[in-house]
C-alpha cells in the first residue's frame, strides 16, 4: 500500500480546535476519527502535514492523536511505524504530538 | 435582553490612544474566530504578528474556548446575575501611548476555582497549597488550576488547557497573564512569575487578558 498523506490545513480545516464535537465542529476527535483513523487502517504509512496552520491547542492534538491509543485503534509502538508527522517551521508540535501518544494508556 | 453593548456602527471603536475591537462571541470551540481576533489585533496595531506570537495566540484562544465549553457553565450559579449558557466573548485592544496590545476571552460561568475539584483530584489539590503554603481561596486556586494542569495530574489527558494560556506571556519579556475568576485574581509573567490577589466581590465569570508591550 502506498504511503497516504493528510494534510490538516487543506483536507481538514486551516483552523481546527476543541477536543470532541461538542466542542466545536473540527475537533480533535472529529479528525481522528473522519481522517486519521481512515487512513491508518487502509494504509501501511500515513504521513501527516501539520502544515502551516495558525496553531493547534493542546486539547485538538491530545484528543487527535493521543486519543487512537486511547481507544484502543492501535498501540504507540504502531504509530511509530506508521506514522509520520511533519511540520516545516514547527518541529515543537511533532514532538509534542508524539508525547501524547506515548503517554496515552488504552481504556478500551 | 441585552447583557453586553458592543460599540456602534464599527468594527474598532477609537478613543484618544485607546483604540478598541468590537466583542466576538460564541459558545463552542472555533479557530476561526480566533483566527479574525488576531487579524483585528494586526488591524489596530498596524503590525502583523510573528509566527510564534501568532500559535500562542491561537492556542490561548482556543483553549480558553474549549475551557468554557467543558468546564464554565457546569452550574449551579451562585448568584442570580443574568447568563447567556456556554457563551464566551472576545475582544482586545491597543494603547497607542503605551504601545501595549491586549486580548482578552470572558464567560459568566461558575469560575475555575469551582471547577478545580471537579478537574484534579482533591489529594493533588491539598498538597498543591501545602507545598506553596497557600491559602484555599480563589487566587490560590486558579494557581493551582495552572499548575496541576502543567503537571498533568487528575485525569490524565485533561487539564493541559488552562496551563497553555501562559504560552503568549512565554513570548516575549514584556507580556502578562492576567485571569480574574470569582474573586481571585493570577498574574503571570516570565519575568515576574506569579501574583496573586484576593478582590472584595466577586467578578461573576472569568476573565483571561493578554497584555503584550510591542
Amino acid at each position: 500500500m502506498d504511503p497516504q498523506t493528510i494534510n490538516i490545513g487543506k483536507d481538514f480545516h486551516p483552523a481546527p480546535a476543541g477536543r470532541t464535537p461538542d466542542d466545536g465542529p473540527y475537533s480533535g476527535e472529529a479528525f481522528r476519527k473522519r481522517m486519521l483513523l481512515p487512513a491508518l487502517g487502509n494504509s501501511s504509512v500515513v504521513v501527516v502535514e501539520l502544515g502551516d496552520l495558525e496553531g493547534y491547542g493542546s486539547s485538538f492534538l491530545e484528543e487527535a492523536f493521543g486519543g487512537i491509543v486511547r481507544d484502543g485503534k492501535f498501540t504507540a509502538h504502531q504509530l511509530h511505524d506508521k506514522l509520520r508527522l511533519q511540520s516545516k517551521n514547527d518541529p515543537s508540535v511533532v514532538a509534542e504530538i508524539w508525547s501524547y501518544i506515548d503517554e496515552a494508556k488504552p481504556t478500551r | 435582553m441585552v447583557v453586553a453593548r458592543n460599540p456602534p456602527n464599527s468594527q474598532i471603536g477609537t478613543e484618544l490612544a485607546q483604540r478598541f475591537l468590537r466583542f466576538r462571541s460564541g459558545s463552542r470551540a472555533l479557530g476561526d474566530e480566533a483566527v479574525a481576533l488576531r487579524e483585528q489585533l494586526e488591524a489596530v496595531t498596524g503590525l502583523p504578528a510573528d509566527l510564534s506570537t501568532r500559535r500562542a495566540m491561537f492556542r490561548g484562544v482556543t483553549e480558553a474556548m474549549t475551557n468554557v465549553h467543558k468546564h464554565a457553565y457546569i452550574g449551579p450559579f451562585r448568584d442570580q446575575t443574568p447568563i447567556i449558557p456556554g457563551g464566551w466573548w472576545i475582544g482586545g485592544g491597543f494603547n497607542a501611548e503605551r504601545k501595549t496590545l491586549r486580548a482578552l476571552v470572558f464567560d459568566q460561568g461558575i469560575g475555575i476555582p469551582v471547577t478545580v475539584p471537579r478537574r484534579f483530584s482533591l489529594e493533588k489539590v491539598f498538597d498543591f497549597f501545602q507545598g506553596r503554603n497557600l491559602p484555599d481561596n480563589d487566587s490560590g486556586r486558579i494557581a493551582a488550576a495552572m499548575e496541576l494542569g502543567r503537571t498533568r495530574t487528575g485525569n490524565p489527558h485533561q487539564g493541559r488547557g488552562l496551563p497553555d494560556l501562559k504560552l503568549l506571556a512565554d513570548a516575549s519579556p514584556g507580556a502578562r497573564l492576567r485571569i480574574l475568576s470569582l474573586r481571585g485574581e493570577y498574574i503571570y509573567s516570565k519575568v515576574g512569575q506569579e501574583q496573586l490577589q484576593e478582590h472584595p466581590t466577586s467578578l461573576g465569570g472569568t476573565l483571561i487578558q493578554w497584555e503584550i508591550d510591542l
